[in-house]
C-alpha cells in the first residue's frame, strides 16, 4: 500500500499545477475515488476541460469547505447557526460572478468534478437569476437566441397567452 | 468528434440535465412565467418528466366568500383566470406525466377546470382536492373515467358518496388508499365497505367518528392495513337526553379487531393540540384556523404533504 498521501496536484487544462491537500480534494467525488483507491497511485490529476482560472476558484471553495468540516468536526459534531451562517456568507460572495463566462465553467467544473455542494449552489445561483425574469431578459443574461419559428412563436403565445418578451 | 472544449461552451450548450437541474429549484410560478419561452432548448428542459411527476398547486388559493346558497363560495373571476392560466401551462408542459395533482383545501376548482385537469393527467397516481364545493357528480365521474391508475384520494367529507366510490371501484384496479378530511358517518363507512373492500389505507384523522362506524370499518375492510383515526372525536349513542357521549378510551374489543392492521394510529389525549382544536371546531377542522401547512400533515407517512 503506497504511504498516506497527503496532497495531490491538480493540472488544468492550460497546464499549470496546483496542489491540493486531500480534504479539499475530497470534497470531489471523483477525486476522492481516485485517492480512496488503493490501485491507483496519484502524482498529478489532469482536469483537462478546467482551465487555470477556474480550478483556482473550484479549489478555494473545496479548501474553505474542507476547512469548515475539519473545524465542525472538531467541535464535536454540530456547526453553529452562526457557523453556517458565515459559510452561507461566504458561499453567496463566492458566487458574486460573471454570468457569462464564470458561472457557466464554475458550474460546468462541479458538474465534471462532481463537487456536490458547489454544483448545487452554482444551480440556486443561476435559478435566482431566472426568478422574475422574462424571457427576452432571460436571453440577454444568458447571452441566448431566440430559436423558435415565427409560427411556433405564434402558437405558444396564443396558448398560454403569455408574451415573448 | 470535435473535443467540445477546443470550441467555447457557453449556456446554450447547457446540457439539458443540468438545465432540468436548474428548474427543479423553481416553484410552479416561476416555471410557467416564461422559461419555455427563452429558446427551444430550455422548452425541452420544462417539459421533463422529473419536473411534472407532482404538480403542487397547494400555495394557490380561491380569492373567495361564503354565500348563504350552495354552492356556498363565490369565487372571484380575476382568481379563477389565474388558476386556468395556471393550469393550461402546467398541463401543457406536463405532456401528460403528472402523477401527483395537489389543490389547497381553500381552492375551489370549477366543474371546468377538474374536467379540464383530468383529461390532461391521464397517468395520475395521487390527488389531493379539499374542496368539491364547484364541482359536480357528473365533473366528477368523468374525471374518474379518465384516472385509470389512480391509487389515493383525499377529499372532504361529502353527503352521497356511493356514486364516487362506484366509480372509483368499476375505473380505478390500483386504488387504495382514502383519506376523507371531515367526519365519516354510518353512510360513508357502508358505502367505502360495499364499494372499495380491499382499501388498503384509510385516514379519518381530525374528525367526528362514531363507535359503530369504526367497529363496522374494522369489520368490513378486510384488506385494510393502515387506519388513522388520531385526534378523531370518539363518540357513542346514548340514552336520552344525552343522545350521544364522547368515548375518553378506545376499549379492548375494538383494539383486538384492530391488531390484524399493519398500523392502527390513535391519539386521543387532553393535552394534544391537534385533539383540542378538533374539539373545539366539533369534529369538523377549520384549518384555516391555523398554522399554514398543517392541514398537510398526516401520521401515515404515505398521506403526508
Amino acid at each position: 500500500m503506497s504511504s498516506p498521501v497527503e496532497q495531490i496536484t491538480v493540472v488544468s487544462s492550460d497546464g499549470d499545477e496546483f496542489k491540493m491537500t486531500v480534504a479539499a480534494a475530497m470534497q470531489s467525488e471523483q477525486l476522492k475515488q481516485m485517492l480512496t483507491d488503493d490501485s491507483i497511485s496519484i502524482v498529478k490529476v489532469p482536469v483537462e476541460n478546467i482551465s487555470t482560472e477556474i480550478l483556482v476558484k473550484v479549489i478555494e471553495y473545496c479548501q474553505k469547505h474542507a476547512d469548515h468540516e475539519a473545524a465542525t468536526k472538531a467541535n464535536g459534531g454540530g456547526a453553529s447557526d452562526s457557523e453556517a451562517e458565515e459559510l452561507n456568507k461566504w458561499d453567496a460572495e463566492f458566487m458574486k460572478v460573471d454570468v457569462e463566462d464564470k458561472l457557466f465553467h464554475i458550474l460546468m467544473a462541479a458538474n465534471y468534478l462532481e463537487i456536490k455542494g458547489l454544483f448545487d449552489l452554482a444551480c440556486q445561483t443561476v435559478a435566482d437569476l431566472i426568478k422574475g425574469k422574462t424571457p427576452k431578459q432571460i436571453r440577454k443574461i444568458f447571452n441566448l437566441k431566440n430559436d423558435f419559428t415565427p409560427e411556433e412563436q405564434e402558437r405558444l403565445s396564443r396558448q398560454h397567452n403569455c408574451s415573448f418578451d | 468528434m470535435e473535443d467540445s472544449y477546443s470550441t467555447v461552451r457557453r449556456w446554450e450548450d447547457l446540457d439539458i440535465d443540468i438545465l432540468v437541474k436548474i428548474f427543479e429549484l423553481l416553484d410552479i410560478f416561476q416555471l410557467t412565467s416564461g422559461i419555455a419561452h427563452v429558446c427551444s432548448t430550455w422548452r425541452m428542459a420544462c417539459c421533463d418528466p422529473l419536473l411534472w411527476k407532482t404538480l403542487d398547486l397547494s400555495m394557490l388559493k380561491s380569492n373567495f366568500i361564503k354565500i348563504p346558497l350552495e354552492p356556498f363560495v363565490y369565487v372571484d373571476g380575476r382568481s379563477d383566470t389565474t388558476l386556468t392560466r395556471l393550469l393550461k401551462i402546467s398541463l401543457s408542459l406536463s405532456r401528460g406525466n403528472i402523477m401527483t395533482l395537489i389543490f389547497h383545501f381553500n381552492l375551489y376548482i370549477s366543474d371546468d377546470q377538474l374536467t379540464y385537469t383530468a383529461e390532461r393527467c391521464p397517468e395520475l397516481r395521487r390527488l389531493v382536492l379539499p374542496a368539491w364545493n364547484r364541482i359536480k357528480k357528473t365533473g366528477m365521474i368523468k374525471a374518474i373515467r379518465g384516472w385509470k391508475h389512480l391509487e389515493s384520494l383525499t377529499m372532504p367529507t361529502i353527503a352521497n358518496p356511493p356514486y364516487l366510490l362506484e366509480e372509483i371501484a368499476a375505473n380505478c384496479e390500483n386504488f387504495s388508499e382514502l383519506k376523507i378530511m371531515g367526519p365519516c358517518d354510518m353512510f360513508f363507512a357502508s358505502s367505502i365497505a360495499t364499494y372499495l373492500p380491499k382499501l388498503r389505507v384509510l385516514s379519518l384523522r381530525c374528525s367526528t367518528l362514531f363507535k359503530d362506524v369504526l367497529i363496522l370499518i374494522l369489520d368490513n375492510l378486510q384488506h385494510l392495513e393502515v387506519l388513522n383515526i388520531s385526534h378523531c372525536i370518539l363518540m357513542e349513542t346514548a340514552p336520552p337526553p344525552q343522545h350521544k357521549r364522547i368515548i375518553r378510551e378506545i376499549d379492548p374489543a375494538i383494539h383486538e379487531k384492530a391488531s390484524r392492521l399493519r398500523e392502527f394510529l390513535t391519539c386521543m389525549q387532553d393535552s394534544c393540540i391537534m385533539c383540542q382544536r378538533t374539539r373545539t371546531d366539533e369534529g369538523l377542522v377549520r384549518w384555516y384556523k391555523y398554522e399554514e401547512g398543517l392541514w398537510k400533515t398526516d401520521e401515515v407517512r404515505s398521506l403526508s404533504l
